[in-house]
């Protein structure tokens, strides 16, 4: 009979080099990881190698994680570091617009990538705030966690990033 | 106001993408089959490997080959490329000088004025066709001296395999290349210092993994860190040292994971390195590790300095910025970020040419630091865009200028006690439309004048 490893076992294993172990304990928090990658990058293949590269990274500093903490807010930190990594060492301009694929109306293409310039326009902790924020519809209080901060000053971070990128939300609703 | 779940929504729309097909499964097999080995803390024992005679015989065949590759290598030096260019017209670009003679200056990668920052001229070097990942560092001596570093490779795996060092020495019009061979592939960064025009240095970090998205090459390989010096201006270059991660060495102990923040002689012998853990990929071990190292040998060897005071738990996670020295007197700009607490900023001085430090906190919480010497510095603090100034190393802070229309500083640098540059900017309550200032004093910061100011209107482009 098979056992589904705990956590804890996972961690032991990965710690003394077990990658297929690490692996299982990074597969609820990978389409995470990728989401926020992707939010920060907007593009499919740098947050696919931003993951990746933020997953080995992970694996090495595995030795710093506490037990008992949540692992998500721990990993998309990383994932976020590598993201700002990536940003900074861009050879050009690092805004990047192209369309997700997925099928929608012209009115909504544009008005995501109004969004999506927008957002890039914004700096690196203003733009991570709102994509933890409104894209992984996280609560203020794991993405407090997440930066070392309050709740109440992650909800004035968002509150101020929100702002900058208000127009072009209104200029949407405006057009519906 | 726009409901909330609206913002949701339009985010969701805005961004609705999923993992392509099978990316987890391949970075599951690409950890599968690594050899990464996760970092232990230093009071566990790590079982030594039990040496026997065929492993001793083959580090002996191993070293005999890496000694005739070096000797092939050391007779077959690469001939030195001069390159001219034909420098852009001038633009008003607004960028921050980080070396000026007279008017001539220089700033980022790189570009030149010739009218004490008011135009630039993009001076860059030819990019080579087989440019990969890996950040420009650059390095300005004087008015004609400069150096560019550009990672090349494998592009269609992004693998980079080769540091290419541009050196020039009439201002930017022609560069001549040296080359320096990478001891692995990928996440290649480097950081470059000279001490005149002849004598210079550069470090290189390589490794630790390479990772192909088809998954059809995979390469796995300790984080490995070389230190190269030439003597001939950047034509030739020859390693000092070579550490990989976990052989016990300094080089391949200290900052792992972290982004070297400085690579700084004050002279043919003495010199530091310096990491920035806070733009790392993640958490480090402040407990266990260093985050700056001295050599007294030219960089042949290394050891860590441990700084007094440095925080010891896992609770902070810290950059330290490169020293700047006035004869025996020292300062160190330290910034620790706080995990769930409070992170604060402060200055580490000497007065023994960097043997023992002292901590001074300071009142307030910042990266943007700038010391010109071991008395004057300047920083911009948590509060609006104030500026701040030391004269006596960090002990104690006057605020000096507030900007009071502007948001946000995108930059500053002195070049001496009195010269400085900032770039603030401001937006309109709509968030769209704004100006970028760029702000200069000649009295050490009490007054600024204005050099430039672009506006940003309409919709994003």
């Amino acid at each position: 009979m098979l056992f589904k490893r705990s956590e804890a076992e996972l961690i032991r294993s990965a710690r003394d080099g077990d990658g297929s172990a690490f692996a299982e304990l990074l597969r609820p928090q990978y389409t995470a990881g990728f989401k926020v990658a992707y939010g920060l990058l907007h593009n499919v293949d740098e947050a696919e190698d931003a993951v990746q590269e933020a997953a080995f990274a992970a694996w090495r500093k595995l030795g710093n994680v506490r037990e008992g903490s949540p692992l998500r807010p721990w990993f998309l930190a990383i994932v976020a570091n590598q993201c700002r990594t990536i940003t900074r060492s861009r050879w050009w301009s690092p805004v990047r617009t192209d369309p997700p694929e997925v099928e929608a109306a012209t009115a909504d293409l544009a008005a995501g990538m109004d969004l999506r310039r927008a957002l890039a326009r914004l700096g690196h902790d203003e733009r991570l705030v709102l994509v933890l924020r409104y894209y992984l519809d996280m609560p203020y209080e794991e993405i407090a966690g997440g930066l070392g901060i309050s709740p109440k000053a992650a909800r004035t971070r968002v509150e101020r990033a929100l702002h900058r990128v208000r127009p072009i939300l209104q200029v949407r609703e405006a057009l519906i | 106001l726009i409901e909330e779940r609206l913002v949701f929504e339009r985010f969701h729309e805005a961004l609705n993408v999923q993992p392509p097909p099978g990316a987890f499964d391949r970075l599951e097999a690409t950890l599968a089959r690594s050899t990464v080995r996760p970092q232990r803390r230093p009071w566990l024992d790590v079982p030594l490997p039990r040496i026997n005679q065929t492993l001793v015989a083959g580090l002996l065949l191993v070293v005999l080959m890496v000694a005739v590759i070096a000797a092939f290598l050391a007779v077959q030096r690469p001939p030195v490329h001069t390159v001219p260019i034909r420098p852009s017209n001038p633009s008003a670009a607004q960028l921050i000088p980080e070396m000026m003679v007279g008017n001539v200056g220089w700033a980022c990668c790189p570009s030149r004025t010739n009218d004490g920052g008011l135009t630039w001229q993009d001076v860059s070097p030819p990019t080579p066709a087989t440019r990969t990942k890996g950040g420009i560092t650059t390095y300005f001596l004087d008015a004609n001296h400069a150096w560019v570093t550009v990672v090349t490779g494998a592009v269609a795996l992004q693998n980079g395999t080769k540091v290419v060092i541009f050196a020039t020495t009439d201002g930017g019009q022609t560069w001549s290349q040296g080359d320096v061979p990478v001891n692995g592939v990928v996440s290649v960064s480097e950081r470059l210092d000279f001490l005149d025009a002849q004598h210079g240095w550069v470090i290189v970090d390589s490794g630790p993994i390479a990772l192909d998205k088809t998954n059809t090459t995979i390469v796995n390989q300790p984080l490995t860190r070389a230190i190269y010096t030439t003597t001939d201006g950047g034509a030739n270059w020859s390693r000092l040292v070579s550490a990989r991660e976990g052989d016990g060495s300094t080089l391949g102990t200290l900052a792992l994971g972290c982004s070297m923040s400085g690579l700084t002689f004050v002279s043919a012998e003495r010199g530091w390195l310096t990491w920035d853990c806070t733009s790392s990929n993640g958490p480090t071990s402040q407990s266990t590790t260093s985050d700056l190292a001295v050599t007294q040998d030219g960089g042949r060897s290394w050891q860590p300095v441990y700084l007094p005071a440095s925080p010891s738990t896992f609770d902070y996670t810290c950059g330290v910025y490169p020293p700047v020295f006035t004869h025996s007197q020292g300062v160190l700009p330290v910034f620790c970020g706080g995990n769930g607490r409070p992170g604060f900023t402060g200055v580490y001085s000497t007065d023994d040419a960097g043997t023992t430090w002292s901590f001074r906190n300071a009142p307030f919480f910042t990266q943007q630091l700038d010391f010109v010497d071991a008395n004057t510095g300047w920083a911009f603090g948590t509060t609006g865009v104030t500026l701040y100034r030391t004269t006596d190393g960090g002990r104690n802070w006057a605020v000096i200028k507030a900007f009071a229309s502007e948001q946000n500083v995108g930059g500053f640098r002195f070049l001496d006690t009195r010269t400085g540059f900032v770039l603030t900017s401001r937006y309109a309550p709509d968030g769209m439309s704004g100006f970028t200032t760029m702000w200069k004093t000649t009295d050490g910061g009490q007054s600024w004048s204005v050099m430039s100011l672009v506006s940003n209107t309409g919709r994003f482009p």
